[in-house]
């Protein structure tokens, strides 16, 4: 059996290649290559230009498909920088990400003050949050009651009043829901009125509420703008690409709360350090994340039979939804706490135990796939053995198990743990192992083959196409067994086999909305700089507005000004994946009508400057000397699409520039087009 | 068939359909000669409606018959039937009894073409709105783990091409938050938020003279040739979809419509989406299934007044719908459902908490009416499920699984449910055979 120790070694890259360029002067160096070479870029001088297609070669479409693949597609002068260092030293540098200066990334993110706190920092104002939502929660039944008491009574008067006949004139009332509310606000009002120091003790606990409640907006609005940024704008794409992937892999539903805050933790401390290091390492990073602990509801999940003293059952009075069995999934919810008028006894609730949530889902979606051989029984047994893997606070005391208030960071709580014997899949793990037996659990599910095929799939299918050829899913378990499950090994295995360079490899992949998104963003050479950077107030009440679900439903930022409500409205709200699948890895289930219109939607949007976090070029740049249609398709087409456009696709673009009414295109519509084209849809 | 073609079909089928109903009241059971006439056999139709928050089943339809009703319940239930109080139940049969406001559902259960299961709900325990909620809309009671929801995997175990015909096979209007979880998943659906704002580009500049609304019309114009000859492209038919749709909304006038036989929806979203619905199922786009959503359900203080409200926006937008549909809804049904019900015993802030088994509507010709369908558990204490709520006799897959199974005619229950071990034995004769 492994050590577990070794999971608390950080992932070293020690003495790559190329680790002697300093970042600063690589950048440097390529930038002034570019020129050099004379890449086209902005050079306005340049409007003759051949038709992308002919021009177009092999070599370049090599670049390009790696681009796609190894990042979020070129930006306009990328295929020329990778053509100068070379593809394979590109590539190199991309598998190293140590070696690519991204001080500009770095230095932009600094700009945003949560993402600077610590673990503990974070947790504190977290606390916080949970404590304040809570009451406010609360604060709000409180009020409401009160309110629509009073209305109701007002509205029983008026209804009254109505049909005996009371009401004179013949003005048209107001709709019912409008007359409530109207009563309702006014019945609050009255009621303040009345009582000027239950107004000042409603008034001071909302200010402390809206104080604390703060942090979890703008945490959520400064970690979704950095994941926008860095897919935009980091020289380390691929590392931004397999921090995706991985995340997906992992996936965390930031709605179930607190998980809007631990999810932060997980990215920083479970997915980002661990996207080139071993399998096995990230596989315990997340089976530690809080964030994980809970989603998955394994830190509820103690010993079946579990005598525990004065251990208060009752689950947490949380709207968010606690879904664990661990009561057998009673007594929560927005109950009113005032006891019914019934003598009946209130229902038996079961004692503490199993949850096979976590146990299941390792198995069958983060390690050895659904058809990995496993059985229910041993769902069981893996269940059992992560029994007492919980969460704690920062002082180490005793975790409360129903008190996510105290979720701090990884815990083991022996007398939570089931010490018997147990099986899993044919191995014995011997009684009385305490924490061992989870890692155990962990050597196994990472080494089995079941695990090597799966998850080497799933890369494939990320990074090469929906149904990866066998022989290359063998290759990278050929690789992972080599190495240990070494997944910058794995990665390298995949990107330069031949197999992602085929036909059934290249332009098949439809990108995911978030990829449609950043690819549009950096094919127009774009940023991000999301109003968070310059109006933090407004983001944090929009924020606070998203964080919070409407009773009884998840919540999805559809705001079509933003790039984040953009790509919700595409069909991928990110972070916000309810089953632990996580977003498809099969492309094709991105395709369907709705999808399609909104993809149009957001093409027109970003190239009429209507999303507001996105800084654009002028698009029009070459304007002072104005193109003729065909001399700017072409050119943009080039740009943007790097000789990919069909020949059907530029005559239909030629055709409707020339057929089109009123005056030609402008090249906003023209980038419009192609960024809607069927060619950008796909990488 | 080309694009003009289906349109053509369709069109054809639009000014059939309005002869038809030239009358007056829901005459379709008098009308199947001339349905069949008709060139195209119109599709059958599925239009889903959630009540988010837990709809108080045993306030809705009353079970005034059980004893124990007024004993759990004193002061707090609807009355027995009595003509001369207006707060008391609408008599349905000896046993059930419909809440006052919902007096507009009356006549037509009366006529046959509406039904309640009773007794229904999730077998799963959960009293959390939002795991229920998702339990109910993926169709996996207890799992998170099937992606996607149950009325997405209905609509693709329908057979022959009818999942590939219409952008507007699936669509959810006015939803709170996109697609709701039934609709997602491999058969693609339409969250239209708005019908009058659905489309390509601002809508402001759409069919406006000016530079600016040219260029998007050229964008849009632009748009579907490419996808028009982007022959051989699996975008190449969901771009083809997605115009025909969109050019297929483009004489609708959502803000000028008149609905039929002087039906009046509710002034709101619901009444909204309701009558938006029917809008665009009668332009013929289509639409295989249809979802609305209505909030407010959540009666935990005064659920008097408030389930008052509900219930009166909530019948009057149905019975506007049904209503306005008129002829068409012999191929038409609407099913309604919420998470679960509510406790047996009212609370001290005279509302109730939440429970688990709740009632269900169905309406529509090809739905066997004028019934409450399942089996009655009874109130008794020792009757009740963990002895507070009502307790479930039928699994809301078994309603779910035969208006799919008999109604759309999908095949493979095993598929749209997974896990689901029940079968056509489970059916409780929600549809006519």
């Amino acid at each position: 059996m492994m050590s577990s120790a070794k999971s608390a070694t950080p992932v070293r890259h020690t003495h790559v290649r190329g680790s002697v360029r300093s970042g600063a002067l690589g950048l440097i160096a390529i930038s002034a290559l570019a020129v050099a070479l004379g890449v086209p870029a902005r050079s306005a001088q340049s409007p003759k230009r051949e038709r992308a297609t002919s021009h177009s070669t092999a070599a370049d479409d090599r670049i390009l498909h790696v681009l796609n693949r190894l990042a979020f597609g070129p930006r306009p002068d990328d295929v020329a920088k990778v053509k100068a260092i070379g593809l394979d030293r590109y590539i190199d540098q991309q598998l190293h990400p140590e070696t690519i200066d991204d001080s500009a990334l770095e230095q932009k993110l600094k700009a945003f003050p949560e993402l600077q706190l610590s673990d503990a920092e974070i947790e504190a104002k977290y606390k916080d949050f949970v404590t304040a939502d809570q009451a406010s929660a609360k604060m709000r039944r409180e009020l409401q009651k009160m309110a629509s008491q009073k209305a109701g009574d007002t509205m029983t008067q008026t209804a009254a009043g109505q049909s005996t006949g009371t009401v004179t004139g013949t003005a048209t009332p107001p709709p019912a829901n409008q007359q409530t509310q109207q009563a309702k606000r006014g019945a609050l009002q009255e009621m303040l009125a009345a009582n000027p120091q239950m107004a000042q003790q409603f008034e001071e606990d909302r200010r402390q509420l809206a104080a604390a409640a703060q942090p979890i907006g703008l945490l959520h609005s400064e970690f979704t703008a950095a994941k926008l940024i860095r897919a935009t704008e980091s020289q380390r794409q691929l590392q931004e690409v397999l921090v995706d992937f991985w995340s997906n892999h992992f996936n965390i539903d930031i709605r179930k709360a607190p998980c809007g805050v631990l999810k932060v933790l997980d990215d920083r401390n479970v997915i980002r350090p661990h996207v080139f290091g071993k399998f096995r390492d990230l596989l315990e990073a997340s089976a530690k994340s809080p964030a994980m602990l809970v989603y998955l509801d394994n830190f509820q999940s103690v010993a079946d039979n579990l005598q525990l003293p004065n251990r208060n059952p009752r689950r947490p009075n949380n709207r968010f939804g606690n879904q664990g069995q661990f009561n057998g999934g009673q007594g929560q919810g927005l109950q009113n706490q005032n006891p019914a008028p019934n003598t009946q006894q209130a229902p038996k609730r079961r004692g503490p135990g199993l949850n096979e949530n976590y146990a299941r889902e390792i198995m069958e979606l983060h390690t050895l796939g659904v058809n990995g051989g496993y059985t229910q029984q041993d769902v069981r047994e893996v269940a059992r053995c992560f029994t007492g893997w919980g969460i704690g606070n920062r002082d180490g005391a005793r975790q409360r198990v129903n008190r996510y208030a105290e979720a701090g960071e990884f815990a083991f709580y022996p007398r939570l743990h089931d010490n018997g014997q147990k099986v899993v899949l044919g191995h014995v793990i011997p009684a009385g192992g305490g924490m061992e037996d989870a890692e155990m659990v962990l050597d196994i599910l990472a080494t089995h083959p079941a695990t090597r095929r799966h998850v080497s799939y799933q890369m494939c299918q990320r990074l090469v196409c929906d149904d990866p050829p066998a022989s290359l899913v063998q290759k990278c378990m050929d690789t992972w067994q080599k190495t240990a499950g070494d997944l910058r090994e794995i990665v390298r295995t995949i990107i330069t086999s031949d197999e992602f360079y085929s036909a059934a490899a290249m332009h098949k992949k439809i990108k995911s909305p978030f990829e449609y998104a950043i690819s549009s963003v950096r094919a127009l050479n774009g940023t991000i700089e999301p109003p968070a950077l310059s109006a933090p107030a407004q983001i944090v009440r929009e924020a606070n507005g998203l964080i919070r679900p409407p009773q009884g439903g998840g919540f999805l930022d559809v705001n079509t000004n933003t790039l984040l409500g953009q790509i919700g409205t595409m069909g991928q709200p990110l972070f916000q994946y309810q089953a632990p699948t996580g977003f498809p890895e099969d492309s094709r289930k991105w395709v369907s009508s709705g999808a399609l219109i909104a993809r149009l939607n957001f093409s027109l949007a970003l190239t009429q400057g209507r999303i507001r976090d996105v800084k654009l070029e002028d698009l029009a740049e070459d304007a002072g000397a104005r193109m003729e249609p065909e001399a700017a398709i072409d050119r943009l087409s080039d740009r943007i699409l790097h000789g990919a456009a069909s020949a059907t696709t530029r005559a239909t673009l030629v055709s409707e520039a020339k057929n089109s009414t009123g005056a030609s295109f402008s090249p906003a519509t023209i980038t419009a087009l192609l960024l809607g084209s069927p060619e950008f849809q796909r990488r | 068939m080309s694009i003009s073609r289906r349109l053509f079909l369709k069109n054809g089928a639009i000014s059939l359909a309005s002869v038809g109903m030239a009358g007056f009241g829901p005459t379709f059971l008098r009308s199947t000669v001339f349905a069949d006439t008709t060139a195209q056999k119109r599709k059958k139709t599925l239009i889903c409606i959630f009540q988010r928050g837990a709809a108080d089943g045993l306030n809705i339809v009353v079970p005034h018959g059980d004893p124990n009703l007024y004993a759990h319940r004193p002061g707090f239930a609807i009355a027995r039937p009595s003509g001369s109080d207006a707060q008391s139940a609408l008599e349905l049969d000896e046993f059930f009894g419909l809440h006052p406001q919902l007096a507009p559902f009356l006549p037509i259960y009366k006529d046959g073409h509406l039904a309640v299961i009773h007794a229904c709900g999730s077998p799963d325990g959960t009293r959390s709105h939002f795991d229920a909620q998702d339990y109910m809309e993926a169709g996996t009671p207890g799992s998170k783990r099937e992606p996607g929801g149950w009325l997405s995997r209905a609509v693709l175990a329908c057979p022959e091409d009818r999942a590939k015909l219409s952008a507007f096979r699936a669509v959810a209007m006015g939803c709170d938050n996109g697609l709701p979880l039934s609709l997602q998943g491999d058969a693609g659906a339409l969250a239209i938020p708005d019908l009058a704002s659905f489309g390509i580009g601002l809508k402001n500049l759409r069919g406006k003279p000016g530079a600016q609304a040219a260029a998007q019309a050229g964008a849009i114009d632009g748009f579907e040739s490419l996808y028009t000859s982007a022959v051989g492209d699996v975008l190449h038919g969901t771009g083809q979809e997605s115009f025909e749709a969109i050019a297929a909304l483009k004489n609708l006038s959502p803000n000028s419509y008149v609905p039929a036989q002087g039906a009046v929806y509710p002034n709101n979203r619901f009444g909204q989406s309701m009558k938006q619905i029917a809008q665009l199922i009668k332009a013929d786009v289509g639409v295989e299934v249809a979802f609305a959503e209505m909030g407010g359900w959540d009666t935990h203080t005064q659920q008097q007044g408030r389930l008052n409200q509900q219930l009166r926006e909530f019948g009057q937008g149905i019975a506007a719908l049904y209503h306005d549909l008129g002829d068409r809804m012999s191929d038409i049904v609407i099913l309604t459902m919420s998470e679960f019900g509510r406790t047996v015993r009212p609370n001290g802030t005279n509302g109730t908490d939440h429970g688990h088994a709740t009632c269900f509507f169905a309406l529509g010709g090809p739905v066997n009416g004028g019934k409450v369908l399942g089996h009655w558990p009874g109130l008794a204490p020792e009757q009740l499920y963990e002895n507070r709520d009502l307790a479930l006799t039928t699994d809301f897959r078994a309603v779910f699984g035969e208006v799919a199974a008999k109604h759309l005619g999908a095949q493979g229950l095993d598929h749209i449910f997974p896990g689901y071990t029940g079968t056509s034995a489970d059916f409780r004769g929600v549809i006519r055979t």
